[in-house]
């Protein structure tokens, strides 16, 4: 896990994120199996969980690494004043939308309707 | 073109090299597969997929291709761009160590990826791991005016031996070479684990200098010299033995501290010396011996240029740089001297105005395929700066390949000006990196855009790494900027004075690190203090070497 | 205890014998304390001798007793400490030790070859081991290109082992 996303504040929420094993791509755990359909592409999709059970929450996850879905489980904090899912950190921000310098990649651009290889 | 139907500047596999690829690709296909299965766990696999180049990063794997010392034919680069379209979001990016990474790669894809690129005779093998990586070399070899010996062949040499090596593929840490056959280092060989410089005796004899524990990174360090005068013959037994040193002796409780730079400094120059030639002394030398019959194959797989150009191709260059004042300026900064008089080495720039350094598109990748046919004899270099070249072109011909090249945007007039800026893929790739390099590199681009300006300056290094880790090589720059995390917001580290040039130098701190707007300021009031205080001609080096950082950390941080 | 044979006839299981019990009759391991603080037992008639070597001991101080030495147990504590090669190959072109080198700690299949072409004879292998997979990634490769310990016909440039060469 990344250090960096190790520090957390009372009263704010985490998401669970990871890494697909076959694929790579930058996955979510939202509603669902954590072993199945759980983990989604797009940060929206996630399931939010109160910083204090956020580590009950991950042990539960780690049986989908166990189980070769998905590889690197980790919490990442959201920004309580954000609208919409937003990471308090730059590098979740960047997961979580694509390359800040390609915004024709990734989430991001599926957005706009563009990067179509993201849905292969 | 080349007397053996052999590939000009890069070296021609046999069946056996064949053979021995195709097992390769068999067995990583085999490993992905028992990964799968779980029969690996993640913690088992991640060695053997990095040594055939598959990282896990940010947004998908990132699978780093190996071009040999930086040579590619035209089919090669084809077969890259291949790659780029069919199995990534058709790009690349070219690398600091002469490497191609592809940033979209599916691990279930990795091992077709490795067969397709084994056709066109390419691989990823020992691109990352704790093992001896890719040899970097000249861009210029085998063309450059002031070359004494083609560095190539000793570099596939060293390829070759590195390759899969029974007792070196567990290193401590990676370990990096490079090998230069030109009084003029530039290939940094002062900052690898072995730089090594070949070069000739009064006899015509070739031999090698030879340096250890230099490097980058957290600690960065210049090579110590380790033998002025290494005959050909012992190259490999001397390489053996300087690994066998370091394999048993090298840190392995901490990453931070297992090169062998800590090595080096650990036992000291003289100390490690000694046990390199204990070993070397005490080893069955005769087994490895390198052989002038073993030379003599490895180049005879080199297809050679036929150089042939008109009487009156120099006087025809001279003419079209006369009639043109752009292209003149374009041939003053971005060709080389070639050993022949009709020819010369061109840099195709990868650093377009606020573009991303490095990046090709599979499109611009079939395009300098097919000039590389049509100018320089099918084959393409890549240099450690992140730029193309061209090895082998007709001086009458260049005007004309610089018009094309416009046209594919890879003509800009800044190669070792400060629009040529050196930039790891940092935080918008990397899961090592804490803060983005590209954008800064991009601001700076663009506030020098102006080309004027950037030939007034003249020649300034910028490189950009967006960690400690250094894939940006800023302590080798003569401004080094660095990626710093406070807090989770991203700042910069500005370094001053590094060069990894023949008067090599490490970049030191120039103050506390500051926000990125405030990071672009800072450049440009270092090169305004440069300008006004330089005598005459002086390059941004010297005149931090006459004066010293105090002009230079005033500029910056005294209106802060 | 399951264990791949990288040459012929290495295979037997040598006890490993604690420093302060006495020596049994028949082939036995001593470690390299016991054998450094008391030198090479005369073993006459009674069974050959073999020694046990953490990765951070030297093999070079074998030299005065390895003519004595009929195994020897390498332990390797992770697959990732890559020391065990060059205490391998260093056994067989240094000391020019003609006994059994026998690998044992957590290897990976993948690693088999390279243990092999450094002058491994055996690797002691982890429960529940998978022969058959250990015999595939120890058959992979069929070339190499640098000289092992084995003697291997060298090819053209630096290759030095290949299917043609070797007639396999």
């Amino acid at each position: 896990m990344d250090v960096r996303n190790s520090r957390r504040q009372d009263g704010r929420s985490s998401v669970i994120t990871a890494n697909s094993l076959r694929g790579g791509q930058v996955v979510w755990l939202g509603a669902g199996d954590p072993l199945g359909d759980g983990w989604r592409e797009r940060i929206e999709q996630a399931t939010p969980v109160p910083n204090d059970a956020i580590a009950k929450a991950l042990d539960r996850a780690a049986a989908a690494e166990a189980a070769r879905v998905v590889i690197g489980i980790y919490g990442v904090e959201l920004d309580p004043d954000s609208p919409t899912p937003m990471p308090v950190t730059e590098r979740e921000r960047i997961r979580a939308a694509g390359p800040s310098v390609r915004t024709d990649l990734g989430p991001q651009a599926c957005l706009a309707g563009g990067d179509q290889g993201a849905h292969r | 073109m080349s007397g053996h139907g052999l590939p000009v500047g890069t070296y021609g596999y046999d069946a056996t090299d064949r053979a021995f690829l195709a097992d390769r690709v068999d067995e990583f296909r085999d490993q992905v597969q028992r990964r799968l299965d779980g029969a690996l766990s993640e913690d088992e696999f991640k060695p053997l997929r990095l040594m055939n180049g598959l990282y896990l990063q940010l947004h998908a794997y990132m699978l780093r291709v190996a071009i040999p010392y930086g040579t590619l034919s035209a089919i090669q680069l084809r077969g890259l761009a291949a790659v780029a379209r069919r199995h990534d979001r058709g790009y690349a990016h070219f690398t600091t160590r002469q490497n191609i990474q592809f940033n979209w790669i599916r691990l279930e894809d990795a091992a077709d990826i490795l067969a397709e690129l084994a056709v066109v005779d390419m691989h990823a093998i020992q691109t990352s791991g704790n093992c001896i990586r890719n040899v970097t070399s000249d861009e210029f070899a085998g063309a450059a005016a002031d070359e004494l010996v083609d560095p190539r062949v000793y570099a596939e040499i060293l390829r070759q031996w590195s390759t899969l090596h029974p007792e070196f593929s567990f290193l401590p840490r990676k370990f990096k070479f490079a090998i230069s056959g030109s009084p003029q280092d530039r290939v940094a060989a002062r900052f690898h684990d072995i730089g090594i410089v070949a070069r000739r005796d009064d006899a015509g004899r070739i031999g090698f200098g030879v340096h250890a524990g230099g490097g980058l990174g957290r600690t960065p360090a210049i090579g110590i010299p380790m033998r002025e005068w290494l005959p050909e013959e012992e190259l490999l037994a001397y390489m053996e033995a300087i690994l066998r040193v370091y394999n048993a002796h090298g840190r392995r409780d901490n990453a931070y501290k297992s090169r062998i730079k800590i090595l080096v400094q650990a036992l000291g120059a003289e100390a490690f010396t000694r046990a390199v030639e204990d070993e070397f002394a005490a080893m069955p030398r005769h087994r490895f011996r390198l052989e002038p019959k073993t030379v003599a194959a490895i180049a005879a797989r080199f297809g050679t240029p036929a150089l042939e150009a008109p009487a009156d191709a120099a006087a025809v260059l001279a003419a079209d740089r006369a009639a043109d004042p752009a292209f003149d300026h374009w041939v003053s900064t971005n060709t080389h001297p070639h050993r022949d008089p009709g020819h010369i080495c061109v840099v195709l720039s990868l650093k377009p105005t606020g573009g991303i350094p490095g990046d090709a598109s599979a499109a611009q990748m079939d395009a300098v395929a097919d000039l590389a046919e049509r100018y320089s004899h099918a084959e393409i270099r890549v240099s450690h700066l992140q730029n193309l070249a061209f090895g082998h072109v007709r001086r009458d011909r260049l005007r004309s390949l610089w018009q094309e090249l416009a046209a594919l945007g890879l003509a800009s007039a800044n190669a070792g000006l400060i629009g040529d800026i050196v930039c790891c893929p940092g935080l918008d790739y990397c899961t090592l990196a804490n803060a983005r390099s590209i954008p800064i590199a991009q601001r700076i681009s663009d506030r020098f855009a102006d080309a004027e300006l950037q030939r007034r300056i003249g020649p300034l290094r910028i490189n950009i790494s967006g960690c400690i880790n250094a894939c940006g090589h800023h302590h080798a720059a003569g401004i080094g900027i660095l990626g710093v995390d406070k807090k989770g917001e991203e700042f910069f580290q500005l370094t001053l004075g590094g060069t990894a040039e023949s008067d090599v130098a490490i970049g030191q701190i120039l103050g506390p690190s500051l926000p990125e707007a405030e990071a672009v300021v800072a450049i440009e009031r270092l090169v305004e203090t440069y300008l006004s205080l330089r005598t005459g001609e002086e390059r941004f080096l010297d005149t931090y070497r006459r004066l010293g950082n105090r002009p230079f950390k005033e500029a910056v941080y005294a209106a802060a | 205890m399951l264990r791949l044979e990288l040459e012929p006839g290495a295979s037997a299981a040598w006890p490993e014998i604690a420093d302060d019990a006495p020596l049994p009759d028949g082939d036995c391991i001593l470690s390299f304390a016991r054998l450094r603080a008391g030198g090479v037992p005369d073993r006459s008639g009674s069974g050959r001798l073999g020694v046990s070597l953490r990765i951070d001991e030297p093999v070079e101080a074998l030299a005065g007793s390895i003519e004595r030495l009929a195994l020897v147990l390498l332990t390797v504590p992770a697959f990732r400490d890559g020391r065990v090669f060059t205490q391998a190959r260093t056994l067989r072109e240094r000391l020019d030790f003609a006994g059994e080198i026998r690998v044992a700690g957590p290897v990976l299949p993948d690693q088999a070859a390279f243990l092999e072409r450094c002058g491994v004879s055996s690797l002691v292998l982890p429960a529940n081991a998978d022969e058959a997979v250990w015999r595939r990634a120890n058959a992979r490769m069929h070339t190499a290109y640098q000289p092992s310990v084995r003697d291997e016909p060298a090819g053209p440039g630096l290759k030095r082992r290949s299917e043609a060469a070797s007639g396999g």
